[in-house]
């Protein structure tokens, strides 16, 4: 059975770089709009050569044309040529013909100079100057056909780059997107399934209509292991149920049958024994019930019933509740309980989970130990200052059925249910050794940090 | 009173009837829901005792049915050990109480007995609770005995007022944990007795009586009618 995907927000800004596909994505587009930009940069500069070789080209051939017509001066060519380019020449008698100034004349050869240094209109203008028998001829050409075809051309290219570029990273940030978008539904599935939503899938397939792609293949993939997993955790609830289902009527058929013969009984000693086997009986059946119960809570039960619990009222509660008994026994009870103290989960799981710290620190510590109990936001810590614990106990004792001393007191699972109370409401559990600098013994500590509401 | 049993186990059911039965009640065995659902609307009885697990329609929706069809008999629910919801399960269905499989006669009789006399919403307001010479005052929160006052925290003043308001009944220390302390399971160490102890040390041993009486086995019991200076504990 399987519920719709889920549709994840757009990312938020800051968010952008932790996100590969994006990332890539925009990469690529920013690399193609480099390449692009270069590219017209490249182009304008061919161009711009191309033309300046035709100009000169063009002023070869004018200065080729000219020079054999040239014998003492311009004045003996025939007017048809000086149209449109202007030609000046120096004889060699020193004797400027034409518009421009001395300075057009130093050097031979190519080269590109401003208007205004060789006598002509303020421009660029492009000029040969060769040598003939009488003098020296130069040609020129302004640039402002060059300049003019240059700027058409930037001007095309420009336009055709700002649309390419705006197209690219269009592009690229929609696919990117898209594929973040993809991704992200895969990690909100997941997330949701860690959560306790066994029936969260991904269901790629389905929206894509069948033209699927690697990332499709691996959500099939993640869906099928949900699906497999989905399956355990439901198999190993049925097994807890069957266990229980099958056990129960075992033993309530058999401590009913202790309890009829304790009852019809009259021998006083064998009322005492009867007595005593009920006794164990009951302790057997409870081992069981917090076995089971431990199994269930692991699995996530109750956990869509939390509410908010008045953490202070709850823990103020349980420890008047065995205030009497720990003073009873020898014992002081120290509590600092922070008021408006709330957390969110379950009040008789989290009640349950007090009380059974608090019988741990009953159970474990000498007569004249003081207990505390401290509460402050949503961190609840009991302490003692008894003989403590070996640090390589610490961890172990969270586990089922592990005793620092001999067996014999309770189910041994009382810890282990404070493990599964904690984890199931998403609580962190530190255990350590109180330093009590009063008695300098080492004590017992135990810190429950509930995730704050 | 009249009680309906709906247990499906071939033993336990007979041993549930003939528990209660020797309580002096009339009690009616029945071990299919549909046939129980059918009994519970069509006679007249004062407490339900409904199993969990039961062929043809199980005891939580004949639960439901019930109270659909607006049947507020007192109803008990009887469940499987380990089941961590079943007992939210079960009030949200609309049960008065539960126990869980396996238990002790004494705890079932003492639940089905409070629950008979529990007139679910016409119990009257009273403010003044009284025993014998005690008397408990709810609005003004005091206590006395014989005149004199006694000096109780909240916790013993709510111990008090249940045990005034179930008095010539027992009370068991799950009952007394559930209606004082509002906890559901089971403690490893005596609180509860602990508790009861330092109240007796207020309100009876000052005045050399026994209101509060234990009942071997099964819990305690406040009974105004055996006053004296009786040892009992």
């Amino acid at each position: 059975m399987r519920k719709p995907a889920l549709h994840p927000q757009l990312p938020a800004p800051s968010a952008l770089f932790r996100m590969s596909a994006l990332r890539q994505a925009l990469l690529l587009a920013s690399a193609f709009v480099v390449m692009t930009i270069a590219a017209g940069f490249i182009a304008i500069a061919i161009v711009s050569d191309a033309l300046t070789d035709d100009i000169d080209e063009q002023l070869r051939v004018t200065a080729q044309n000219l020079v054999p017509q040239i014998h003492t001066g311009l004045d003996a060519v025939p007017g048809s040529s000086l149209d449109d380019d202007s030609i000046g020449f120096l004889t060699n008698e020193d004797v400027i013909q034409g518009p421009m100034s001395r300075d057009a004349f130093d050097e031979l050869g190519y080269r590109t100079a401003f208007g205004d240094e060789i006598g002509l209109d303020d421009d660029d203008w492009r000029l040969l100057v060769v040598s003939t028998e009488t003098g020296r001829l130069a040609v020129a050409v302004e640039l402002e056909t060059i300049s003019d075809t240059i700027s058409v051309v930037t001007s095309a290219l420009g336009t055709v780059l700002a649309l390419t570029v705006i197209a690219c990273l269009a592009t690229g940030l929609t696919i990117g997107i898209r594929a973040q978008r993809r991704l992200g539904r895969m990690t909100a599935t997941l997330d949701s399934f860690a959560a306790g939503n066994l029936d969260a899938r991904i269901d790629a397939k389905h929206r894509r209509g069948g033209r699927a792609d690697d990332l499709d293949h691996a959500a099939t993939r993640i869906d099928d292991t949900l699906d497999r997993l989905q399956s355990l955790v439901e198999q190993m609830r049925n097994l807890s149920a069957s266990m229980a289902h099958e056990l129960k009527t075992p033993l309530a058929r058999l401590r009913v049958s202790i309890e009829t013969l304790a009852v019809e009984v009259t021998d006083t000693h064998t009322q005492e024994i009867l007595a005593k086997v009920l006794q164990e009986t009951d302790t057997v059946i409870g081992i069981f019930d917090a076995l089971l119960r431990i199994a269930q809570l692991d699995a996530g039960a109750r956990r869509d019933r939390f509410v908010t619990v008045d953490l202070t009222g709850l823990a103020t509660d349980m420890t008047a509740l065995y205030l009497p008994v720990i003073e009873g026994s020898g014992r002081t009870l120290h509590s600092a309980i922070d008021s408006a103290a709330t957390v969110r989960g379950d009040r008789e799981l989290i009640g349950q989970l007090i009380a059974n710290l608090l019988e741990n620190a009953i159970a474990h510590t000498p007569s004249g130990t003081t207990i505390g109990v401290q509460v402050s936001s949503s961190r609840l810590v009991v302490w003692d200052n008894g003989d403590g614990i070996p640090p390589a106990d610490r961890e172990r004792i969270l586990q089922p059925f592990f005793r620092t001393e001999g067996a014999g007191y309770g189910t041994g699972l009382g810890l282990a249910t404070v493990r599964a109370i904690a984890e199931l409401h998403g609580a962190s559990i530190a255990i350590g050794n109180n330093n009590d600098t009063v008695s300098s013994r080492r004590g017992y500590k135990i810190e429950i940090q509930f995730p704050s509401a | 009173m009249r009680l309906l049993v709906l247990e499906d186990d071939a033993e336990l059911g007979p041993w549930i009837q003939s528990g209660l039965r020797q309580q002096g009640h009339v009690v009616d065995l029945l071990a299919d829901g549909r046939e129980a659902l059918v009994a519970a609307t069509t006679q007249a009885y004062d407490v339900l005792v409904l199993d969990r697990m039961t062929p043809s329609l199980d005891g939580l929706s004949v639960l439901k049915s019930l109270r659909a069809a607006k049947v507020v008999i007192p109803a008990l629910f009887l469940t499987a050990i380990g089941g961590v919801d079943d007992r939210v399960e079960g009030l949200e269905a609309g049960a008065d109480d539960y126990l869980t499989k396996p238990f002790a006669m004494s705890e079932l009789v003492a639940r089905v007995s409070a629950l008979g006399r529990r007139a679910p919403q016409s119990e009257p307001q009273t403010a003044i609770l009284h025993a014998a010479d005690l008397q408990l005052d709810l609005v003004r929160r005091t206590a006395t005995r014989g005149g004199v006052s006694l000096d109780l925290n909240p916790k013993e003043f709510l111990l008090l007022e249940v045990f005034l308001r179930n008095q010539k009944r027992v009370l068991t220390r799950s009952m007394l944990l559930e209606r004082v302390w509002d906890l559901h399971f089971d403690p490893m160490t005596s609180v509860v007795e602990t508790h009861v102890s330092r109240l007796r040390a207020k309100i009876d041993k000052p005045f050399g009586g026994t209101l509060i009486r234990t009942i071997r086995g099964a819990g305690y019991m406040l009974d105004p009618s055996v006053s004296g200076t009786g040892a009992d504990q």
